[in-house]
């Protein structure tokens, strides 16, 4: 099987049955965005990707090999959380390069990037700066840079840009546009605001219900605008919204039986 | 401003310690005795014994054992310290053993090491070393529970080798406790190490103190413990503060 395949049997946290019967198949390059309410375990998924929680049922695997050996995070790979989550005690510069010390260890003729990526993320004058000096949408950069400069073929992304104001928050969805332009990585992208999600992706996996599964695997079409607050997208977000909900209860009232989600296009 | 604030602290500072050596005076001529020679006497035999060489080949013999058991004690300590803190297990293995160790006095230890190990220079830096490893433990392994596992899955999903996430994640999460360690550590070590010479050797501050004693040389007690005492708050402000403050820097 081509691409990147997520198959989870069961994700328990004690008793709680968190996630179950999810099988999503992302091909190269994809922009994925992975919708649903809060609490429903789009995180968990993701750390799932990341090797950073190994405790499933089920298998992850690319092009039909595992992603990763177990407890190892796959290698180019590129993440950004929710929080900036940078080394206080190191520079700018030297965060984005932490990313690259696998290169150089693997290579030792490796040559940084990390110039290259704080041009292009603006940030080449605070490249000497304490991160806790810098204003939070340049700490959101800083993160950005250090997850592009590995040029990942596999990126994670966690609500990166929740609680930033919503100037900062549209420059950097287009600084990702174009990173992801150049790099062409496959992006599995987590969010709760479905128009960004609609701006950004060109697939959106909705999830929900209690255990959480895939509820409708959606198209983007390419011909969206990319203004988060245009007419066109707050009325498709409208729709899909419906119809997710939609979906919901007819899962709840058919119960556990096999669910009617699957691809569609409104 | 900062600048200010800080002339301000060596004034206080310096205040302090001028109206503490007049105390002193004071007291030591309403007393007038032997017992307690006055300030000027003891910088005199400080300066004489510094002249003669006998404190700076003292004070330096010292020192190096103060020196190798710090170097012992920060150096088992913080690995103990780590593991426990980062193992539930070791840690209800080795906590039992640790709480006993705290409460030893330091004269059993150097003690016993004398007897199991001879008079011998190895003895007093393995009694001293003992004597301070559990307080490394118990700090570091504060600092090691406290260290941020967000951060340390952001070198997991980089795949940052080992080394370099111990000297960039992890070792800066744990130097506010090994500074403070390290503070502590100097502070204590010097004391243990001046009774281990006492007991054990013959040569060192510790030794001189002894042959002072025997013969009621208060003046000369009072000046090596000057002079050794000076040494370490040397230290402090030369060695310890400027690392602590490179350490910190991020934080300003």
């Amino acid at each position: 099987m081509k691409g990147l395949n997520i198959h989870v049997v069961e994700k328990r946290f004690d008793d709680v049955v968190v996630l179950a019967d999810v099988d999503v198949t992302i091909a190269d390059g994809e922009f994925v965005a992975i919708f649903g309410p809060s609490g429903v375990g789009k995180t968990t998924l993701l750390s799932m990707v990341a090797g950073l929680d190994a405790d499933y049922s089920g298998s992850i695997r690319y092009d039909g090999a595992p992603l990763a050996a177990p407890g190892q995070s796959p290698s180019g790979l590129g993440m950004v959380f929710q929080e900036p989550r940078l080394m206080p005690w190191l520079t700018v510069g030297e965060n984005v390069r932490l990313a690259e010390a696998e290169c150089l260890a693997r290579d030792r003729s490796y040559v940084s990037r990390a110039d290259r990526l704080l041009d292009e993320v603006g940030l080449r004058a605070s490249k000497d700066a304490w991160p806790n000096h810098l204003s939070g949408g340049m700490q959101r950069r800083t993160a950005l840079a250090r997850a592009f400069v590995v040029e990942p073929w596999l990126l994670l992304m966690d609500e990166p840009f929740v609680s930033l104001d919503l100037q900062a928050a549209n420059q950097l969805r287009e600084l990702l546009r174009r990173l992801c332009a150049r790099v062409r990585p496959l992006v599995l992208f987590v969010t709760h605001n479905l128009n960004e999600a609609l701006v950004l992706a060109n697939r959106i996996v909705f999830l929900g219900n209690k255990p959480a599964r895939v509820v409708l695997d959606y198209r983007v079409e390419h011909t969206i605008s990319h203004d988060l607050d245009s007419p066109e997208v707050a009325v498709l977000s409208r729709r899909l919204l419906a119809r997710h909900q939609e979906l919901l209860s007819e899962m709840t009232e058919s119960d556990l039986d096999e669910s009617p989600r699957g691809k569609e296009g409104l | 401003m900062a600048a200010r604030t800080q002339r301000r602290g060596w004034l206080w500072r310096s205040a302090s310690l001028i109206g503490l050596a007049a105390v002193w005076e004071i007291a030591a001529r309403l007393a007038g005795s032997n017992m307690l020679p006055t300030p000027f006497a003891v910088l005199a035999a400080v300066y004489r014994d510094t002249r003669s060489g006998q404190i700076p080949l003292e004070l330096g013999i010292t020192l190096l054992r103060v020196a190798a058991a710090f170097v012992v004690a920060m150096s088992v300590g913080t690995v103990i310290g780590f593991m426990m803190g980062r193992s539930r297990k070791l840690n209800l293995l080795l906590d039992g053993p640790l709480v006993l160790a705290l409460n030893i006095p330091a004269l059993v230890i150097t003690i016993l090491c004398y007897l199991w190990l001879g008079l011998t220079e190895v003895a007093v830096i393995v009694a001293v070393a003992l004597n301070k490893i559990p307080v490394v433990v118990v700090t570091v392994r504060e600092g090691s529970r406290a260290i941020d596992a967000r951060l340390l899955a952001v070198a997991q999903v980089y795949r940052v080798p080992r080394t370099v996430t111990l000297y960039r994640v992890i070792l800066p999460q744990l130097y506010p406790y090994l500074i403070a360690s390290a503070r502590n550590g100097l502070a204590l070590i010097w004391k243990i190490v001046l009774v281990a010479e006492l007991l054990g050797r013959s040569n060192g501050v510790g030794f001189e103190l002894s042959v002072f004693f025997q013969y009621f040389d208060i003046t000369s007690i009072l000046a090596y413990t000057l002079a050794f005492a000076a040494l370490v708050m040397i230290i402090e402000a030369g060695v310890m503060r400027p690392l602590e403050k490179r350490a910190m820097r991020w934080r300003e």
